[in-house]
């Protein structure tokens, strides 16, 4: 586990202690193609930090601006891999499916809310995160579930069906054979 | 999604709708889009996905997820591009959002008294008085751009209130 938390820690830049951050509660900017906007928002995991803008709180993940912190408080929160990094895992993924819930949601195509930067940190930690997706889809059968399983498991269980409902019970048997669920 | 609150929900995601009069249609539904949701289709969820779970329309290719494909499937369903989208008498039209990458992003219909209808993603379906009230989603913006399509109205088709009106 201590090696997939080093990887998502690692991966995707020369600075691993500033690749997976979380943002601080607190009142940032975003901007959104050409749209600037102010917002209040909970505790978010955004992203891995491919490079900075050079501007302090100022940030980028891949070609997003994300945010500026408005506050005075460092919005960057640095994860240590040595510092119970299963548990910490587990938090990030779950905090990464929720984001991805409220980034996703209004979207009519899932393959597009996949296109967020927050599903590429959901696809770094593929094995937390399948079992996580399984059991989320058991409470509720929600086709951005159903879509990250495709994709990140490569599997296609509910081949044939094409219904929501239908592709979600498939899934469950998927996961019932596999003692995930 | 039961427990949340939808009308600052959706205004966080779209704050243009704020002030600007608009209705909540119908709970959330997680079994339909808003491609469905233009063919009257309640029960699934049309996306090119080529994959177990969705559905698009015999004839048109999977795996294709171009706003041509997408055109391709308004027309499927008797919608042909017109010029804009002022109210017409028995017409039925439909918004194309497009985003900056052109890229297909979301569709609403027209209701009978000139009001949009859209279904947001798993979210609820609303109506709203404008398109622009949508223009601003985010973080995945629906973009800037509309095609607007037509196609004779077939039926009176849901109010604004969601209710169905007689004609």
């Amino acid at each position: 586990m201590t090696d997939l938390i080093e990887r998502a820690t690692r991966r995707r830049t020369k600075a691993p202690q500033c690749d997976v951050v979380t943002l601080r509660p607190g009142r940032f900017v975003t901007s959104y193609g050409g749209f600037t906007d102010y917002y209040d928002t909970e505790p978010m995991l955004i992203g891995p930090v491919h490079r900075h803008s050079g501007t302090g709180k100022m940030f980028m993940v891949g070609d997003w601006l994300l945010g500026t912190a408005a506050t005075d408080e460092p919005a960057v929160e640095v994860l240590d891999p040595a510092e119970d990094a299963e548990a910490r895992l587990r938090d990030i993924c779950s905090l990464s499916l929720d984001t991805w819930m409220k980034v996703g949601a209004h979207q009519s195509s899932m393959r597009r809310a996949g296109s967020h930067p927050i599903f590429e940190i959901i696809r770094l930690m593929k094995p937390v995160a399948v079992d996580m997706i399984v059991e989320r889809l058991r409470q509720e059968p929600n086709p951005l579930w159903i879509w990250a399983l495709g994709e990140l498991t490569g599997e296609d269980p509910a081949r044939g069906t094409t219904t929501i409902p239908d592709a979600a019970e498939a899934w469950l048997m998927w996961g019932r054979a596999r003692d995930i669920v | 999604l039961s427990e949340r609150d939808v009308r600052a929900d959706l205004e966080a995601m779209f704050p243009r709708l704020r002030d600007s009069g608009w209705i909540q249609t119908s709970d959330y539904e997680m079994k339909y889009n808003c491609v469905a949701y233009i063919a009257d289709d309640r029960e699934q969820w049309w996306e090119p996905e080529d994959r177990g779970g969705w559905y698009w329309p015999p004839g048109l290719p999977k795996n294709d997820f171009s706003l041509d494909n997408y055109l391709r499937c308004f027309d499927y369903l008797g919608f042909r591009r017109c010029d804009e989208g002022s109210l017409e008498p028995d017409v039925e039209k439909i918004a194309v959002f497009v985003d900056d990458a052109d890229e297909f992003s979301h569709v609403a219909r027209q209701l009978t008294d000139g009001w949009w209808s859209s279904k947001l993603g798993v979210y609820e379906d609303i109506s709203h008085p404008t398109n622009e009230t949508l223009l601003c989603g985010r973080p995945i913006a629906y973009g800037q751009n509309l095609i607007f399509m037509a196609r004779p109205r077939l039926r009176s088709g849901p109010g604004r209130s969601g209710l169905i009106l007689p004609r």
